[in-house]
Protein backbone atom coordinates (compact mmCIF):
# COMPACT_ATOMS: atom_id res chain seq x y z
CA UNK A 1 0.00 0.00 0.00
CA UNK A 2 1.50 3.67 -1.14
CA UNK A 3 0.46 5.85 1.77
CA UNK A 4 3.04 8.73 1.01
CA UNK A 5 0.80 11.55 -0.58
CA UNK A 6 2.20 12.46 -4.38
CA UNK A 7 3.29 15.64 -4.02
CA UNK A 8 3.31 17.46 -7.39
CA UNK A 9 6.45 19.54 -7.95
CA UNK A 10 5.17 22.99 -8.35
CA UNK A 11 8.04 26.21 -8.57
CA UNK A 12 6.71 28.84 -6.45
CA UNK A 13 7.15 32.51 -7.65
CA UNK A 14 6.95 35.48 -5.76
CA UNK A 15 5.39 38.25 -7.94
CA UNK A 16 8.73 40.66 -6.99
CA UNK A 17 7.35 43.42 -9.46
CA UNK A 18 4.60 44.17 -7.41
CA UNK A 19 6.11 44.05 -4.29
CA UNK A 20 8.78 46.61 -5.43
CA UNK A 21 5.80 48.86 -6.56
CA UNK A 22 4.72 48.80 -3.02
CA UNK A 23 8.07 49.76 -1.93
CA UNK A 24 8.27 52.60 -3.59
CA UNK A 25 5.14 54.00 -2.87
CA UNK A 26 5.63 53.68 0.99
CA UNK A 27 9.06 55.51 0.42
CA UNK A 28 6.86 58.57 -1.61
CA UNK A 29 4.56 58.33 1.06
CA UNK A 30 6.62 58.98 4.16
CA UNK A 31 8.85 61.15 1.94
CA UNK A 32 6.19 63.64 1.39
CA UNK A 33 4.43 63.14 4.71
CA UNK A 34 7.69 63.94 6.71
CA UNK A 35 8.37 67.18 4.16
CA UNK A 36 4.51 68.01 5.25
CA UNK A 37 5.63 67.81 9.06
CA UNK A 38 9.02 70.26 8.51
CA UNK A 39 7.35 72.52 6.24
CA UNK A 40 5.02 73.17 9.46
CA UNK A 41 8.29 73.42 12.18
CA UNK A 42 11.05 75.79 11.70
CA UNK A 43 14.62 74.57 13.07
CA UNK A 44 14.45 76.51 16.28
CA UNK A 45 16.54 75.46 19.54
CA UNK A 46 13.33 74.54 21.74
CA UNK A 47 13.53 75.02 25.59
CA UNK A 48 14.24 71.92 28.23
CA UNK A 49 12.23 70.92 30.07
CA UNK A 50 11.72 67.63 31.91
CA UNK A 51 8.30 67.10 33.04
CA UNK A 52 6.92 67.38 28.83
CA UNK A 53 4.76 64.69 28.00
CA UNK A 54 4.30 62.81 24.27
CA UNK A 55 2.11 64.01 21.93
CA UNK A 56 -1.02 62.98 22.04
CA UNK A 57 -3.57 64.72 20.15
CA UNK A 58 -1.46 65.05 16.96
CA UNK A 59 -4.97 66.11 15.04
CA UNK A 60 -6.14 69.46 15.19
CA UNK A 61 -2.70 71.23 15.86
CA UNK A 62 -2.31 74.93 14.74
CA UNK A 63 1.64 75.01 15.06
CA UNK A 64 3.10 78.87 15.88
CA UNK A 65 6.73 79.39 15.83
CA UNK A 66 8.72 81.95 16.91
CA UNK A 67 12.10 82.79 16.50
CA UNK A 68 14.49 84.42 18.95
CA UNK A 69 13.73 87.83 17.62
CA UNK A 70 9.88 87.31 18.59
CA UNK A 71 8.90 87.25 15.00
CA UNK A 72 6.10 84.71 14.31
CA UNK A 73 6.37 82.00 11.18
CA UNK A 74 3.44 79.91 10.20
CA UNK A 75 4.16 77.23 7.54
CA UNK A 76 7.63 79.21 6.80
CA UNK A 77 5.78 82.19 6.46
CA UNK A 78 6.65 85.72 8.73
CA UNK A 79 3.31 86.55 9.91
CA UNK A 80 2.02 90.27 12.03
CA UNK A 81 0.70 89.71 15.17
CA UNK A 82 -2.40 91.12 13.56
CA UNK A 83 -2.45 88.58 10.77
CA UNK A 84 -2.03 85.69 13.75
CA UNK A 85 -5.06 87.25 14.98
CA UNK A 86 -7.05 87.06 11.64
CA UNK A 87 -5.70 83.80 10.74
CA UNK A 88 -6.74 82.42 14.09
CA UNK A 89 -10.35 83.72 14.21
CA UNK A 90 -10.90 82.34 10.94
CA UNK A 91 -9.91 78.85 12.24
CA UNK A 92 -11.73 79.34 14.97
CA UNK A 93 -14.58 80.47 12.95
CA UNK A 94 -14.53 77.31 10.41
CA UNK A 95 -13.47 74.86 13.42
CA UNK A 96 -14.49 75.80 16.24
CA UNK A 97 -12.00 76.98 19.32
CA UNK A 98 -12.96 73.87 21.13
CA UNK A 99 -11.11 71.59 18.16
CA UNK A 100 -7.99 74.03 17.58
CA UNK A 101 -4.87 72.79 19.52
CA UNK A 102 -2.28 75.93 19.58
CA UNK A 103 1.30 74.26 19.68
CA UNK A 104 3.95 76.84 20.05
CA UNK A 105 7.34 76.28 19.40
CA UNK A 106 9.36 79.27 21.01
CA UNK A 107 13.03 79.68 20.57
CA UNK A 108 14.62 78.97 24.53
CA UNK A 109 16.30 82.37 23.83
CA UNK A 110 13.47 84.38 22.87
CA UNK A 111 11.61 87.30 24.91
CA UNK A 112 8.90 86.34 27.52
CA UNK A 113 7.50 89.72 26.42
CA UNK A 114 6.46 88.20 22.97
CA UNK A 115 5.21 85.22 24.50
CA UNK A 116 2.68 87.19 26.08
CA UNK A 117 1.97 88.77 23.13
CA UNK A 118 1.39 85.74 21.55
CA UNK A 119 -1.18 84.63 24.25
CA UNK A 120 -2.77 87.47 24.85
CA UNK A 121 -3.39 86.96 20.63
CA UNK A 122 -4.49 83.63 21.49
CA UNK A 123 -7.07 84.51 24.01
CA UNK A 124 -8.36 87.68 22.23
CA UNK A 125 -9.00 84.69 19.17
CA UNK A 126 -10.85 82.46 21.84
CA UNK A 127 -8.15 79.94 21.54
CA UNK A 128 -7.44 78.64 24.71
CA UNK A 129 -6.06 74.95 24.36
CA UNK A 130 -2.30 75.99 24.14
CA UNK A 131 0.65 73.76 24.12
CA UNK A 132 4.31 74.75 24.57
CA UNK A 133 6.62 72.12 22.26
CA UNK A 134 9.68 71.72 24.84
CA UNK A 135 12.82 68.81 24.64
CA UNK A 136 14.02 67.17 27.08
CA UNK A 137 17.86 67.48 26.57
CA UNK A 138 19.89 70.33 25.35
CA UNK A 139 21.19 69.09 21.39
CA UNK B 1 20.51 37.28 -37.51
CA UNK B 2 17.78 34.97 -35.16
CA UNK B 3 15.26 37.35 -33.68
CA UNK B 4 12.71 34.57 -32.23
CA UNK B 5 13.15 32.54 -29.59
CA UNK B 6 13.56 28.95 -29.58
CA UNK B 7 10.42 27.33 -28.32
CA UNK B 8 10.14 27.37 -24.57
CA UNK B 9 12.78 29.82 -23.82
CA UNK B 10 11.54 31.40 -20.89
CA UNK B 11 12.44 35.60 -20.81
CA UNK B 12 13.29 36.24 -16.88
CA UNK B 13 14.17 39.30 -15.77
CA UNK B 14 17.05 39.89 -12.80
CA UNK B 15 14.94 40.74 -9.99
CA UNK B 16 17.86 40.15 -8.34
CA UNK B 17 19.64 43.70 -9.47
CA UNK B 18 16.52 44.99 -9.29
CA UNK B 19 15.66 44.62 -5.66
CA UNK B 20 19.68 45.63 -5.32
CA UNK B 21 18.64 49.06 -6.32
CA UNK B 22 15.47 49.62 -4.54
CA UNK B 23 17.28 48.28 -1.23
CA UNK B 24 20.16 50.78 -2.06
CA UNK B 25 17.63 53.76 -2.51
CA UNK B 26 15.51 52.81 0.72
CA UNK B 27 19.21 53.58 2.15
CA UNK B 28 20.27 56.18 0.83
CA UNK B 29 16.48 57.78 1.60
CA UNK B 30 16.85 56.57 5.46
CA UNK B 31 20.65 58.07 5.85
CA UNK B 32 19.60 61.34 4.39
CA UNK B 33 16.24 61.66 5.85
CA UNK B 34 16.97 64.77 9.11
CA UNK B 35 15.64 62.31 11.61
CA UNK B 36 13.76 65.15 13.79
CA UNK B 37 14.60 65.75 17.83
CA UNK B 38 12.30 64.04 20.03
CA UNK B 39 9.81 67.00 20.92
CA UNK B 40 7.64 66.72 23.53
CA UNK B 41 4.49 68.85 24.52
CA UNK B 42 3.64 71.10 27.96
CA UNK B 43 0.21 71.88 28.59
CA UNK B 44 -0.40 75.53 29.27
CA UNK B 45 -4.35 76.07 28.62
CA UNK B 46 -5.40 79.53 28.92
CA UNK B 47 -8.18 79.66 31.68
CA UNK B 48 -10.71 81.50 29.26
CA UNK B 49 -11.78 78.01 28.44
CA UNK B 50 -12.95 77.50 32.05
CA UNK B 51 -16.81 76.86 32.72
CA UNK B 52 -17.92 79.24 35.12
CA UNK B 53 -18.08 76.08 37.88
CA UNK B 54 -14.05 75.36 37.24
CA UNK B 55 -13.93 79.53 37.95
CA UNK B 56 -15.42 79.32 40.69
CA UNK B 57 -14.02 76.46 42.30
CA UNK B 58 -10.55 78.50 41.10
CA UNK B 59 -11.25 81.17 43.95
CA UNK B 60 -10.51 78.37 46.41
CA UNK B 61 -6.99 77.92 45.88
CA UNK B 62 -4.52 79.79 47.57
CA UNK B 63 -2.38 82.10 45.09
CA UNK B 64 1.28 82.23 44.71
CA UNK B 65 3.30 84.63 42.43
CA UNK B 66 6.25 84.08 41.05
CA UNK B 67 8.33 86.92 39.72
CA UNK B 68 10.81 85.88 37.55
CA UNK B 69 14.02 88.61 37.61
CA UNK B 70 16.15 89.42 34.66
CA UNK B 71 19.66 88.80 33.85
CA UNK B 72 19.28 85.73 36.14
CA UNK B 73 19.14 87.80 39.29
CA UNK B 74 16.75 85.20 40.87
CA UNK B 75 12.85 84.84 42.05
CA UNK B 76 10.54 86.68 43.78
CA UNK B 77 8.12 84.19 45.64
CA UNK B 78 5.33 86.30 46.93
CA UNK B 79 8.05 88.98 47.53
CA UNK B 80 9.94 86.83 49.09
CA UNK B 81 13.59 86.75 47.54
CA UNK B 82 15.46 83.36 45.78
CA UNK B 83 18.90 83.39 44.33
CA UNK B 84 17.95 80.39 41.88
CA UNK B 85 15.93 78.09 40.89
CA UNK B 86 16.67 75.57 43.37
CA UNK B 87 15.98 77.58 46.24
CA UNK B 88 12.37 78.52 44.69
CA UNK B 89 11.86 74.82 44.35
CA UNK B 90 12.39 73.88 48.08
CA UNK B 91 9.57 76.80 48.76
CA UNK B 92 7.68 75.72 46.42
CA UNK B 93 7.84 71.69 47.77
CA UNK B 94 7.07 73.46 51.15
CA UNK B 95 4.08 74.99 49.79
CA UNK B 96 2.78 72.13 47.82
CA UNK B 97 2.85 70.11 51.54
CA UNK B 98 0.24 72.52 52.72
CA UNK B 99 -1.91 73.02 49.65
CA UNK B 100 -2.50 73.16 46.25
CA UNK B 101 -1.82 77.00 45.32
CA UNK B 102 -2.91 78.96 42.59
CA UNK B 103 0.54 79.63 40.68
CA UNK B 104 0.63 83.13 38.45
CA UNK B 105 3.63 83.49 36.49
CA UNK B 106 5.19 86.56 35.55
CA UNK B 107 8.42 88.61 34.25
CA UNK B 108 10.68 91.43 34.38
CA UNK B 109 11.09 92.66 30.85
CA UNK B 110 14.11 91.03 29.35
CA UNK B 111 13.49 87.36 30.60
CA UNK B 112 14.01 84.70 28.26
CA UNK B 113 11.53 82.39 27.56
CA UNK B 114 14.33 79.32 29.24
CA UNK B 115 13.91 80.71 32.62
CA UNK B 116 10.11 80.73 32.33
CA UNK B 117 9.97 76.96 31.40
CA UNK B 118 12.25 76.34 33.99
CA UNK B 119 10.22 77.73 36.68
CA UNK B 120 6.96 75.80 35.35
CA UNK B 121 9.15 72.27 34.89
CA UNK B 122 9.02 72.66 38.68
CA UNK B 123 5.52 73.13 39.43
CA UNK B 124 4.32 70.70 36.38
CA UNK B 125 7.01 68.25 38.83
CA UNK B 126 5.44 69.18 42.17
CA UNK B 127 1.73 68.35 40.48
CA UNK B 128 0.45 72.12 41.13
CA UNK B 129 -2.80 71.78 38.97
CA UNK B 130 -3.27 75.71 38.10
CA UNK B 131 -0.78 77.19 36.62
CA UNK B 132 -1.19 80.48 34.69
CA UNK B 133 0.68 83.31 33.51
CA UNK B 134 0.03 86.93 34.20
CA UNK B 135 -0.84 88.99 31.28
CA UNK B 136 1.10 91.76 29.26
CA UNK B 137 0.20 95.17 30.67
Amino acid sequence: MNITPRYERRSVQVKLTAMIDVVFLLIIFFMTVSQIDKDMKEQLPLPVAEHGHDVLDREGRFIINMEKDGSIIIAKSKRSYGDLQTILRQQVATRGADEIICVLRIHQFAAFSSVQEVLGTLAKSGVWQIRFSVVEEQV
Amino acid sequence: MKLLKKRGQRHEDNMLAMIDVVFLLLIYFLCTAQFGILELDFNADLSTGMSQEQADSEQDFETVKIFILADDAGFLCNRMSYSDIHSLRVRLEELRSLYDARIIIDAQEGVIFQSVMAVMDETTALDFSNVSFAGKQ
